[in-house]
């Protein structure tokens, strides 16, 4: 073989890689229009008045926080809002060095209660709890530092109900949000885990802790994410759903049944995608068990978060979502082709492999190789032109697809205005910020590659867009 | 230097194929985007319009009743467009489900007034949506046509959960006493139905309704079966609900239904099976039989709740905890003076926890 011969071997390698990617999206997109109009068949009643009835399971919402004074009581309040039967709220305050919990013993008049800690995951040292004298509700587990994976585990073992929902402290809830993202627990007996849609609440305005009035973030780098968001919730997750093979939950807002959490031994404290690890190990675990059960997906809109518009906090938030993403994989490859695996391990995980774990190591390599192949006269203008544009032209379809699926279901941005900011955004995402990303990401699984402690993640926040915050 | 400077070579010829292609795609759906945008804001005009009109007066009616001059107007205020007759039967099954009653009943004549029967009929054809049968279904139970019930039967089986719970619950809007007998086999064949939902049917139905087919279809179905329709005991008459937990008791033929019966176990009749049943090998039902003292024990029980917070499993203690300061008779002074002679440390904890737990209540 000549040197040739490699070089077009390798053109065709990178090219048929971004075909099959967009392909395997378009797919998932056709799979996620089906979803939807069967999920909008489910709730077509859903106007009628709801009774509310002793059938509904009642659940236990964990909110993690570490140095969270800032927002801690306006998340809880808006928690209390929250329109289901029956809940309680466990706040998990891991060692935080700011206010975080004097704040919280004085909005909620906590007092220390000695609470028979049940240690069924192990966990850091639990100093106290606390149960608020207002809303008996609300307890509040203080404990030593152990990482956000280590709370949620302290807030499992002292979860009464049987499901609990993790929440970030900074996440926006919707009012129904619980009800709707626990029908599928409701319709499904078999039902383990359930995610839901999270959106970008930057240009939104948020008072007492729900969604006023949805809009669009001011910056640019904003609304590529709403796109980006749009497209992982809308087709990405929402197409693995109805196969049983949804490997990520975000870590914003999903609920699990406790006892098979439990079963699983909890999250693992050390990894940085803890929420995806989980799933992942769920669904290897009930494969190997040969036990029946359901992972889905609600595509309502049910929880809104703050996105970065600082190139530097996104960099870092890819890089540590590429790094979990890449741990969790490898921490389950036993999935990966397994003989009781089904669409998860025979579809799901390699596609992930392949796309998501070493797409960022071929789109780079991909953009370098044409680069420095026309730099070098290897290739023709005509074909490094042709290259970039399949590979742009290919991104701003998935971009727009995300858009329509959006646009028949929930259409939650109004105006005419946001439609074409969508769009331009949805176009000039493909020229200079995809390949950003995947340079991050593709830093994130070098990172992964020389090791290093997992932490909470970095992630500044303005909260500018909450009407509490300036309050 | 490769050969890709003329436009044959098919690298370049696939590539720019591809492009263009995904551009038409691209414009295709962002043109498609564009007029579901016009066609939603119309729509939403036109929904704004209406529910501005006909909120106020079908409240009107449901809340004063029809007076003469409505009575007589209302036929030709019927709106003649499908999208506005949509507008209409959802606004007033959404009423019609908020209400009880005599105004329930205005409401269901002006529903026949308004014509609302024929157009949920026309609903139901076999080339209808699936949104538009739903509607039709749901409208029918509420207008209690009973020239309906053999179209709604037919939807009972259907595939479609939503759908047939939806048949089921106008059925029982029609016929409770005949639609009861027919559901009952199917909440223990579907696992598709919803405990919540069918809670809601069976509450439609009515207690008086329910009470005597669920406690016979209880009595005398195999374990298993059995265990699924225990759930919904406590939507039947109290009297009839005890005589069924307390005959499944006395058998205890089942763990799992013993289990079920103990979580809606309610009445003292039941006690002597409930005290037993403490000290079950299975920690399940230890833990509802020590619930269930705390509703209906007396200070008898206090000895055995006692032994119980021994148990090596935590929910047992607690429950028993929790029961024990439930009993009659037992204060906090009782329950300190019951922490203090205790021997085992963690009978204590979760003695404390519960007095804790009472304090902040």
């Amino acid at each position: 073989m000549t040197v040739q011969d490699l070089l077009i071997a390798a053109q065709w390698t990178f090219l048929s890689y971004f075909v099959l990617l967009n392909c395997g999206y378009i797919m998932l997109n056709v799979v996620s229009i089906f979803g939807m109009r069967d999920y909008f068949r489910a709730r077509s009643v859903d106007s009628l008045p709801k009774i509310y009835s002793d059938y509904e399971l009642p659940i236990s919402i964990l909110v993690p926080a570490y140095n969270e004074a800032a927002t801690i009581v306006a998340s809880v309040r808006a928690l209390l809002q929250l329109r289901y039967p029956q809940f309680e709220i466990i706040v998990i305050n891991d060692g935080s060095t700011d206010e975080t919990l004097d704040i919280l013993i004085r909005e909620f008049s906590l007092v220390a209660f000695p609470e028979v800690y049940r240690k069924r995951i192990e966990t850091q040292q639990v100093n106290t709890i606390y149960v608020s004298t207002r809303h008996p509700n609300i307890r509040v587990i203080d404990k030593r530092n152990g990482g956000k994976a280590d709370s949620l585990n302290a807030g499992i073992n002292c979860a009464r109900f049987p499901l609990f929902c993790g929440v970030d402290a900074d996440s926006v809830l919707e009012p129904d949000s619980l009800y709707k993202v626990l029908q599928p627990f409701l319709d499904d007996p078999t039902m383990v885990a359930c995610g839901g849609t999270v959106r970008i609440a930057n240009g939104c305005k948020v008072r007492d802790g729900f969604v006023e009035k949805v809009g669009l973030a001011k910056s640019t780098l904003g609304v590529i994410q709403t796109i980006e968001y749009l497209r992982a919730f809308l087709f990405g997750r929402l197409g693995w759903s109805p196969l049983n093979a949804l490997l990520i939950i975000s870590g914003a807002f999903g609920v699990f049944r406790k006892e098979v959490v439990v079963s699983v031994g909890g999250y693992r404290t050390d990894t940085v995608g803890e929420d995806m690890e989980l799933v992942v190990r769920i669904h290897r675990k009930m494969r190997e068990q040969r036990r029946k059960y359901r992972i889905a997906f609600v595509p309502d809109p049910i929880c809104w978060t703050e996105a970065p518009e600082s190139l530097r906090v996104l960099g870092s938030q890819r890089r540590r979502w590429q790094r979990g993403l890449a741990e969790s994989l490898t921490l389950n490859i036993s999935l990966l082709f397994n003989r009781r695996g089904g669409a998860v391990g025979w579809l799901a995980f390699p596609f992930m492999f392949v796309f998501e774990f070493l797409g960022p190591l071929l789109e780079v390599s991909g953009y370098l190789f044409i680069g420095i192949a026309f730099w070098n006269g290897w290739v023709s203008y005509e074909a490094f032109v042709a290259f970039l544009l399949c590979a742009i032209c290919l991104g701003m379809v998935l971009s727009t697809s995300a858009l329509f699926l959006e646009e028949i279901s929930f259409h939650m941005y109004p105006g005419f205005g946001n439609t074409l900011r969508l769009f331009g955004a949805a176009i000039i995402e493909n020229f200079g910020y995809r390949q950003l990303v995947a340079i991050w990401r593709l830093m994130g699984l070098l990172q992964w590659l020389m090791g290093g402690k997992a932490k909470w993640g970095d992630m500044q926040r303005s909260a500018a867009w909450s009407q509490d915050a300036k309050s | 230097m490769l050969d890709f400077a003329g436009s044959s070579d098919s690298f370049v010829v696939f590539a720019l194929y591809s492009s263009l292609f995904a551009i038409g795609i691209a414009l295709v759906l962002f043109c498609t985007v564009v007029y579901l945008r016009l066609r939603l804001i119309a729509h939403r005009k036109v929904e704004a319009k209406f529910i501005a009109t006909w909120r106020p007066l079908l409240t009107k009616i449901a809340i004063h009743g029809l007076d003469p001059d409505l009575d007589r107007e209302l036929p030709d205020m019927r709106p003649q467009k499908n999208a506005e007759l949509r507008l209409l039967l959802n606004e007033w099954n959404v009423l019609h489900d908020c209400l009880q009653g005599v105004a329930r009943n205005t409401l269901t004549r002006a529903g026949y007034k308004l014509s609302l029967d024929r157009v949920a009929w026309s609903m139901l054809g076999e080339d209808s949506s699936f949104g538009d049968r739903l509607m039709g279904i749901i409208t029918l139970g509420h207008l209690e046509d009973f020239a309906a019930w053999g179209s709604i039967e037919a939807s009972l089986d259907s595939e479609n959960p939503l759908l047939s719970l939806m048949a089921a619950k106008a059925l029982c809007n029609i016929d409770p006493d005949r639609a009861v007998p027919l559901l009952l086999p199917r909440i223990v064949e579907r696992d598709d139905w919803a405990g919540a939902r069918v809670a809601g049917v069976l509450h439609e139905a009515g207690a008086s309704a329910v009470s005597l087919p669920l406690r016979d279809a209880i009595l005398e179905s195999p374990p298993e079966h059995a265990e699924k329709l225990i759930a919904y005991l406590p939507m039947i008459f109290k009297p009839v609900a005890a005589t069924v937990i307390s005959r499944l008791l006395r058998r205890n033929v089942d763990d799992r239904i013993t289990g079920a019966c103990l979580q809606v176990s309610n009445s003292p009749l039941e006690l002597p099976q409930v005290r037993e049943l403490a000290r079950h090998p299975r920690w399940h039902i230890r833990m509802r039989a020590a619930t269930v003292l705390g509703r209906i024990g007396d200070e008898k029980d206090s000895e055995l709740l006692i032994d119980l917070l021994s148990d090596p499993e935590w929910w047992v203690r607690y429950r028993a905890a929790q029961a024990l300061s439930e009993l009659p008779q037992i204060g906090h002074d009782q329950l300190e003076g019951i922490r203090d002679e205790l021997e085992d440390p963690f009978s204590r904890d979760m003695l404390n926890q519960i007095m804790a737990e009472q304090a902040v209540a």
